[in-house]
């Protein structure tokens, strides 16, 4: 070899093989021919689901009960195993493994008949008579006597897992992002990958099938402007927190010194937040103070008439689950499905709206602080951050009913957990502009009773979403672990129909079920 | 041929620039006069990063990253020093040459045709030469390009005497892992026709010209200047390497180095000690009494290493006249003397990495001029070759070019004087506090792992990943036990008294004065240190040492002096008496 010519090599990085063109970039409906020239390689199989978190899961799940092998799924993902990102929000949000979610005990990802429910299965695996009969106890007199019964979030997971193992999950799944999903001539779609660098020796991979599910979850937070200014102006990351991200040194930092927090927001982590900051409070001793800012004020029980009434006060709006028990099966799931357009978001603003589950500890919490004066609550909206004098502490400049005001204090914990628009996330803002997709009443995905979203079909293959990113949909209550696994039903009954797979029937259901209760592979 | 890259062994050659060897890697970076300390240490950065991310085949990142980094460097500082990579990659080596670095293939058997052989100048392309290349026959010469015609070889024979002694290369011969000086390296496996005496042809072909090969050196400056100078930049070089290969290994020793930088006195510095004091009259000596000598007088010029810091030197030298020259502890000088007799006195010094420090720290004025006279051994030398590089010091007009040595001791000065303008000129100039990673599509730049924007809370997935260079964000604070915190934007010494380390008075790093009465905090007693998008925390030797407790966990663990920790969020950390809890708001999933 003779080395004497040496070729420099530019650091920019060129065009590489198997890379997106211009042509199939500007053009919605991929030919064969055109990715072939791209020197794409292309894997055909026949179902893709693209975000590999609990949606997907819950939908393969369905699926391999039903019969299809798992090399006919594939799972596109960044995610090593499903509930990691879900897991993620939750323990930042204080709602570590050892706590409770707020989700009802028979909507389990990893058991599609919902028997038993988590309350049969946390009794049995007691280990005294009281641990067994609480669950029981619990959810035979719930919400009456006593609160909804909810699942450990540790529960939720393992169980997750061990069914995860059980179909052989991880063998459809192939890491990577996905970059965008179009439709194929002569039908069927074209979803392109891009796998980690290194892992593969083209950029893209082109996954050709006849159906495609799209669960990729909301796109992310939306920081309220005044929160991302302070962060992007005084380089300060410290102070002024999001619920949603680690803020653990809030609490370090707390423990070391007393402290004014400003807490903003209404909803279940506000909750979270407030009995940490308040278990910390009576554990070390401390003397936080507290002061709450709500956007909408609520001072008691409201509603449009007396059948569509929500407790509330002090701020708050009690609800025991983020929708109404009704609308994932009575009657307000059949008014919903009636609904079309302004009505329907109108009927998403009656019943939504930010609550929080009405548990009795942390309310007698809260009352122990309002009477010795270290926790008070007030309506408000922030109008801007800066940093305090000398550079300690946070003032918040606020306009309340009764004017502006300024407090100061030593952190702010930031609950508002907007979601992002749809278009912030880059699959579904191509599905928007090049694949025929449209916007439901409430802004996100539009999709029809059988979760195929309206206006991509490429016949005969058809494409699928389910997940928060179609909220505002016929059926509400998408973006619950019920929620799931109603749209990962009606998706499987639909491929059912189309001949993909065959029905579920009473059989073999029962004969599935027996499978699942001794943890046998499929 | 499967070769596991880090058993291959590598010899090092004498000369002033620092060569590298971490897992995977062997690398040269030119110190030249004039070139900016601080990019020796970047690329030592990279090259330290490249290895620890994947060992087993850094080649084709570390060829990524060197680029990225020289088209950063030339655009902001101008021409970057000349440094060159062999690396590990899947079936073979990648090479990456960039300056005045060569690699040429070494077999010594006739068979291979020369032009069939490696043979790569950086100096011949237009930017960079970045090659992948199967493992090569024979073994690979790295080097510094020093002297003028490029045509200054190693001597590899010098490694085959050594290797003939008894059997192959003594491991301790070896260069395996860290940072030390030199002016190139051969790097490939001890074949059989390698440990062959092929002596009979050495003095003829590259024997000749090697005659004190790279020690002496210098093409521009003048035969001195490197000497000295090189103890300067070996110093920082050797801080630098203590400070960045997990204090492994470690060559050079770093006391000694950063004392050397400092011009502190300080106790038990004997080497560093010696060397200011002596500089001087060592060039004075060598100015007025070399010369007359004969032209071997080149080959004593390298004597200058004989190292005090090896032992037993002195009587080595005293005791045994006729080889001083080849005494040198350093490879080069055996082969020139050619001679057999040559292999028992250097097989002792020439210990490559041990003196490391040693070349270059002139011996004592006492040595100096012991060494000339007897240049007995230059006689056979003087038949031997044309020694080009004697006649440098030799002839009249070699003496200006001297004029680099005053700058050699005060060079530290200087270099603070640069950290200080830099300072002044807005810590954004400092390339260190630039980092790579993704923008999310908010275009905040983010940590490459990290799943959610940490100033927008979007997903990190939304688009497709590509490597932006900018200005480091604070990547945590840390929670002081008194509930003070401090911002991690920048890397921080803390300690009972901060502000006596070097580096904190040359402005790198930034103090953190904790109080402590217990008297178990030391003066400077830990750095932390902003590594990419990680918080590193280095024990600096302290006397009572560094511990750290993960969140949940009650015991602490010690941490070996200079080890580097990466923090994660939630670690407790103890210095003295004193503790303090490391938090970030990196949105990992795990």
């Amino acid at each position: 070899m003779s080395g004497d010519q040496p070729l420099p090599q530019s650091a920019a990085p060129t065009t590489e093989p198997g890379d997106l063109t211009p042509e199939l970039i500007d053009t919605d409906i991929w030919t064969d021919e055109m990715v072939a020239r791209a020197g794409i390689p292309v894997v055909p199989v026949p179902f893709v689901t693209v975000g590999g978190g609990i949606g997907s899961f819950v939908t393969v799940d369905y699926l391999r009960i039903y019969g299809v092998p798992a090399q006919q799924i594939v799972v596109l993902t960044g995610l090593d195993v499903p509930w990691q990102s879900y897991e993620y929000l939750t323990r930042v949000s204080q709602i570590p493994r050892t706590e409770r979610l707020r989700s009802d005990s028979q909507s389990r990802p990893d058991n599609i008949w919902g028997f038993p429910s988590y309350a049969l299965s946390e009794a049995f695996a007691a280990k005294s008579l009281k641990e067994f009969l609480w669950p029981l106890w619990n959810v035979f007199t719930e919400p009456i006597l006593t609160n909804y019964f909810t699942p450990r979030a540790g529960q939720a997971f393992s169980t997750m897992e061990k069914e995860m193992n059980r179909i052989g999950y991880l063998q459809s799944v192939r890491k990577g992002q996905v970059r965008m999903v179009r439709r194929r001539a002569g039908g069927g779609y074209y979803t392109i990958l891009t796998p980690p660098a290194g892992a593969a020796p083209t950029k893209r991979i082109a996954y050709q099938s006849q159906y495609v599910h799209i669960a990729i979850g909301y796109p992310g937070l939306r920081l309220l402007k005044d929160l991302q200014d302070y962060r992007e102006r005084y380089r300060d990351p410290t102070k002024v927190v999001n619920a949603y991200e680690p803020h653990e040194q809030v609490y370090d930092q707390l423990r070391i010194r007393p402290g004014k927090v400003i807490v903003r927001g209404g909803g279940i982590v506000a909750s979270r937040v407030l009995q940490r900051l308040i278990d910390d409070r009576d554990k070390y001793n401390l003397r936080t103070e507290i002061l709450q800012v709500f956007r909408t004020f609520y001072t008691g029980p409201h509603g449009k008439n007396v059948f569509n009434r929500r407790p509330g006060g002090h701020g708050w709006a009690y609800q025991g689950f983020n929708y109404p028990k009704s609308v994932w099966g009575g009657q307000l799931k059949e008014k919903m499905a009636k609904l079309e357009g302004d009505a329907r978001a109108q009927a998403y603003e009656e019943m939504g709206g930010t609550n929080t589950p009405f548990r009795k500890d942390w309310l007698e919490q809260l009352k122990r602080g309002r009477s010795q004066g270290w926790y008070r609550e007030m309506q408000g909206a922030f109008d801007s951050l800066r940093p305090g004098p000398n550079g300690a502490g946070v003032v918040v400049a606020m306009s309340t009913q009764h004017g502006a005001l300024e407090e100061y204090a030593d952190f702010v914990v930031d609950c508002t957990g907007l979601e992002a628009d749809i278009r912030e996330s880059r699959v579904l803002a191509d599905l928007l502009d090049h694949s025929g997709a449209g916007r439901n009443p409430k802004g996100r995905l539009d999709v029809n009773a059988q979760f195929e979203v309206i206006g991509t079909r490429s016949r005969p293959g058809r494409l699928y979403a389910s997940g928060s990113s179609t909220l505002g949909g016929p059926f509400p209550g998408v973006d619950t672990f019920l929620g799931l696994q109603i749209s990962a039903q009606e998706i499987a009954d639909d491929l059912a129909r189309l001949g993909f797979v065959k029905r579920l029937g009473p059989g073999r259901s029962i004969a599935q079920w027996w499978r699942w209760a001794r943890n046998r592979p499929i | 041929m499967k070769v596991n890259f880090d058993d291959v062994p590598a010899r090092v050659h004498p000369g002033r620039h620092h060569l590298v060897r971490l897992p995977g890697v062997v690398a040269i970076i030119r110190t030249d006069p004039g070139t900016d300390p601080d990019a020796a240490r970047d690329l030592l950065e990279r090259i330290q990063t490249s290895s620890r991310t994947a060992p087993t085949a850094p080649g084709r990142d570390l060829a990524r990253q060197l680029s990225i980094w020289l088209s950063r460097f030339e655009e902001t500082n101008g021409v970057a020093p000349g440094f060159g990579a062999i690396s590990a990659s899947e079936n073979g080596v990648a090479i990456f040459l960039y300056g005045d670095i060569s690699v040429t293939e070494r077999v010594d058997d006739a068979e291979l045709p020369p032009e069939d052989r490696v043979s790569l100048f950086g100096k011949d392309a237009a930017f960079t030469v970045d090659r992948l290349l199967p493992w090569p026959a024979g073994a690979l010469q790295l080097i510094a390009d020093d002297d003028a015609d490029g045509e200054l070889d190693i001597p590899e024979h010098a490694a085959d005497v050594l290797a003939s002694a008894d059997g192959p290369m003594p491991a301790w011969a070896g260069f395996h892992r860290g940072v030390t000086p030199g002016g190139g390296l051969l790097f490939g496996p001890v074949t059989d026709h390698m440990s062959e005496p092929v002596v009979a042809d050495v003095p003829a072909a590259s024997g000749s010209h090697l005659a004190g090969p790279e020690v002496p050196v210098p093409s521009g400056p003048g035969s001195h200047g490197p000497v000295p100078g090189s103890s300067a930049t070996l110093s920082s070089a050797a801080y630098d390497a203590e400070a960045m290969s997990d204090g492994e290994a470690m060559v050079a020793e770093p006391g000694s180095g950063e004392r050397v930088a400092e011009d502190e006195p300080m106790v038990g510095g004997d080497a560093a000690d010696g060397a200011p004091a002596s500089a001087e009259p060592m060039a004075e000596a060598a100015g007025t009494s070399v010369p007359p000598p004969p032209a071997p007088s080149g080959a004593q010029v390298p004597p200058s290493p004989a190292g005090s810091a090896v032992p037993a030197p002195p009587s080595q030298r005293s005791v045994v006249p006729p080889p001083p020259s080849a005494g040198t502890p350093v490879v080069p000088p055996a082969p020139s003397a050619g001679t057999p007799v040559v292999p028992p006195a250097p097989s002792a010094s020439p210990v490559p990495p041990p003196p490391s420090g040693a070349p270059v720290v002139p011996p004592p004025p006492s040595g100096a001029p012991v060494v000339p006279p007897p240049p007995s051994a230059g006689t056979p030398a003087a038949a031997l070759a044309p020694p080009r590089l004697s006649e440098l010091i030799q002839d009249g007009p070699a003496e200006p070019p001297r004029a680099p040595l005053p700058p050699a001791a005060p060079a530290p000065r200087q270099t603070a004087q640069q950290k200080a303008a830099e300072k002044a000129a807005g810590v954004k100039e400092r390339p260190q506090d630039y980092v790579q990673g993704f923008r999310c599509s908010r275009k905040h730049l983010n940590d490459p792992r990290v799943s959610f924007c940490r100033v927008c809370g979007i997903r990190m997935d939304q688009m497709t990943g590509v490597l932006v260079e900018e200005r480091r964000p604070p990547l945590g604070l840390l929670v002081l036990d008194v509930g003070a915190t401090f911002v991690l934007d920048d890397n921080y010494v803390l300690g009972r008294n901060p502000e006596s380390d070097a580096a904190v008075r040359e402005g790198t790093l930034r103090p953190v004065r904790l109080d402590d009465t217990s008297g178990a905090l030391s003066r400077v007693h830990a750095e932390i240190r902003l590594s990419g998008w990680d918080v590193v925390l280095i024990d600096r030797g302290s006397a009572n040492g560094t511990y750290v407790a993960a969140t949940d966990e009650q015991s602490w663990q010690r941490l070996a002096p200079n080890q580097h920790f990466v923090l994660t969020p939630g670690t407790h950390v103890r210095v003295g008496q004193r503790t303090f809890t490391f938090e970030s708001s990196a949105a990992r999933l795990r």
